[in-house]
């Protein structure tokens, strides 16, 4: 953890809250203390807690009670049960209900010390689950950074440069050039390299979505919150955060994060209490921000703070020298993974590769080649696989309705893959008893 | 101002152990020292059926003889202490507090060297003083291993423990001296 743990003794002794206040405190956490199990849920509802140490034998509500509770409210927050000798079925029993460990009092002061690495690696690990969980979510398609143009060759050696300092970095460039790539590549070569890599599109969330996604929330601060739960500027505690389309960010949230910025603190929606924590900045955007500034939809501020290192990665039409690497990596790749023996791409396939513009640029260019592999019938592709192409600079404007479009679009890579389902509902992006479904609703099936 | 420790022997304590805890004080820390006559326990502190000291009643009681404010006072006991949550502690003290105690009771351990001027015995004696005393001037434990304010869990962590602090934990030690 970036920070120490916010820890609550419960226990109805004084002498044991003040024995483990004293303890604690001289490690530097924070600790708050209850005397009964009534009042360590009081204090849950208004503060976050990381670690409770609960005595199993309370008047009222008892820790078991207390231990159950917690962990149907509160998932993220580990317990640590206190019990007396004799009693170690209970302390069991405890452990199956999901309290992390417990303590037979009185206890060895090192054994105090060994639940507390024990605590700490698990939250390490969920930590590092819960990322890895979002990244594997999050995973595009694209390989490592490909190019030998001499723009890109300036980009490969600011890369190790950038990634010395700690600076915040903000890319530039139109969709699909590979920004979150260029990101990965300075985490991966930073003194952060080890800890997590954290990205987030601030344009798919509304405002008070994207808020409670960065910060967290916890229990009951809105309709909804049932649960308290960290916030990815928690979650990347030490790592790199990566923030795609800062431009389409609220106001409101460009004050927010600039705060953050400069505190190095964050609370959680609905909570008052202050988390120290500590990441790089990476952004990206897609928005002429320096415009945007100028009209007044950006704060100037805000863009100073997170602009203090400008990378600008160029589109695919400015380094077509770098189109045939590209291709023949994606075609490598493409290959082994459909299992089909697609060797190579003639020269006039090539050429016609190279003279498309790229609107899409490399994200454009893989999915491009993807589908003239999967269609393909020969060893090597030529312009025929490309065809759709040029067809797609041709397609005049089609004014129908979102079913027509549908019928049409699904009817034309029906045609192209001659009626195979399994490939034509891996282009459109739908499983087959989907494709299924649509070809009987609009009545495609011969 | 520059404060004062005063060492209390609590019960009977060997003159030795207090005399080389009061020379790593002044050595270490640039304090000076006071060795108190001796005082008995308070009978509320021990615990018949754990047979030991209770540390927080000691330093209640310590923290309770009207001594000088701007003296920190560091109970010295050969008896065995105890805090409720704990089998046994080395020494007990609160970060800030006016008062701390140490035991010489299990600085022995398993050494084969039972004699109280034993070199090694004195050396973790005068290691948990300068460590409680550390917490009384607002020190808490360290990350770092090579550090007095380290946690020491058991002997064998308090031998590879070194007898001075880290340079963070000694620029922090000073300046709440300054603040004296």
């Amino acid at each position: 953890m970036a920070g120490k743990m916010h820890i609550m003794i419960v226990d109805d002794e004084m002498i044991v809250r003040e024995s483990f206040f004293h303890w604690f405190e001289k490690r530097g956490h924070p600790v708050d203390t209850a005397a009964s199990a009534r009042e360590a849920l009081e204090k849950l509802e208004k503060a976050s807690f990381d670690l409770l140490f609960v005595d199993i034998k309370m008047p009222g509500m008892s820790g078991m009670e207390l231990l159950e509770t917690v962990k149907s409210r509160y998932p993220d927050v580990d317990v640590v049960i206190i019990t007396a000798y004799g009693t170690i079925d209970t302390a069991v029993q405890a452990m199956k209900m999901g309290a992390v460990d417990y303590l037979l009092k009185p206890f060895k002061p090192d054994q105090l010390t060994l639940v507390m690495e024990k605590v700490e690696q698990q939250q390490k690990l969920s930590a590092r689950y819960l990322l890895l969980k979002n990244q594997l979510q999050a995973m595009t398609r694209f390989g490592d950074i490909i190019g030998q143009s001499a723009a890109m060759e300036t980009l490969f050696d600011m890369i190790p440069e950038i990634a010395a300092s700690d600076a915040p970095v903000l890319l530039s460039g139109e969709t699909g050039t590979g920004k979150e790539l260029v990101a990965k590549a300075i985490h991966a070569r930073s003194r952060r390299s080890e800890l997590p890599f954290v990205p987030i599109n601030c344009g798919a969330f509304v405002e008070t979505l994207l808020e409670s996604e960065l910060f967290g929330y916890q229990k009951g601060a809105f309709t909804g919150a049932v649960h308290a739960r960290k916030g990815l500027l928690e979650i990347v505690s030490g790592g790199t955060l990566f923030l795609d389309e800062i431009g389409e960010i609220s106001p409101k949230m460009q004050v927010d994060l600039l705060r953050v910025l400069e505190d190095k603190k964050i609370r959680r929606v609905g909570d008052s209490h202050p988390v120290e924590i500590d990441f790089r900045l990476i952004s990206a955007t897609c928005r002429d921000l320096a415009v945007a500034m100028a009209s007044g939809d950006f704060r100037s501020d805000f863009y100073y703070r997170i602009n203090v290192i400008s990378v600008a990665i160029p589109p695919l039409r400015d380094r077509k020298e770098d189109i045939p690497l590209l291709a023949s990596h994606f075609l490598e790749k493409y290959s082994r993974e459909t299992k089909k023996t697609v060797d190579g791409i003639s020269p006039a396939g090539v050429s016609l590769l190279v003279q498309y513009d790229w609107p899409g640029n490399v994200r454009e260019l893989e999915n491009a080649i993807e589908r003239a592999v999967v269609l393909s019938r020969t060893r090597n592709l030529d312009t025929a696989d490309f065809a759709f192409l040029q067809a797609a600079d041709q397609i005049p404007a089609f004014c129908g309705s979102l079913r027509e479009v549908e019928q049409s679009h699904i009817r034309r890579v029906l045609e192209e893959c001659n009626g195979n389902i399994t490939q034509a509902a891996r282009i459109l992006g739908i499983n087959r008893s989907t494709l299924h479904k649509k070809i009987k609703r609009y009545g495609l099936s011969k | 101002m520059t404060p004062k420790v005063a060492l209390v022997p609590m019960g009977e304590v060997p003159q030795m152990a207090l005399r080389v805890i009061a020379g790593n004080i002044a050595g270490c820390l640039r304090l000076a020292v006071t060795i108190l006559p001796g005082e008995i326990p308070p009978a509320a502190a021990f615990d018949s059926h754990r047979r030991q000291f209770n540390a927080a009643i000691l330093i209640q009681a310590l923290e309770s003889m009207g001594r000088d404010r701007d003296e920190k006072m560091l109970g010295v006991l050969a008896a065995d202490l105890f805090l409720p949550i704990f089998t046994h502690v080395y020494g007990d003290a609160r970060i800030g507090g006016r008062a701390g105690v140490v035991s010489l009771f299990r600085m022995q351990g398993n050494t084969g060297h039972p004699s109280p001027s034993d070199p090694v015995i004195l050396e973790r004696a005068a290691k948990v003083a300068l460590h409680e005393l550390g917490h009384l001037f607002h020190l808490v434990h360290c990350p770092e291993p090579e550090c007095l304010m380290h946690f020491s869990g058991d002997l064998e962590d308090l031998d590879r423990s070194p007898l001075y602090f880290c340079s963070s934990c000694m620029h922090s030690f000073y300046s709440v001296l300054s603040a004296f």
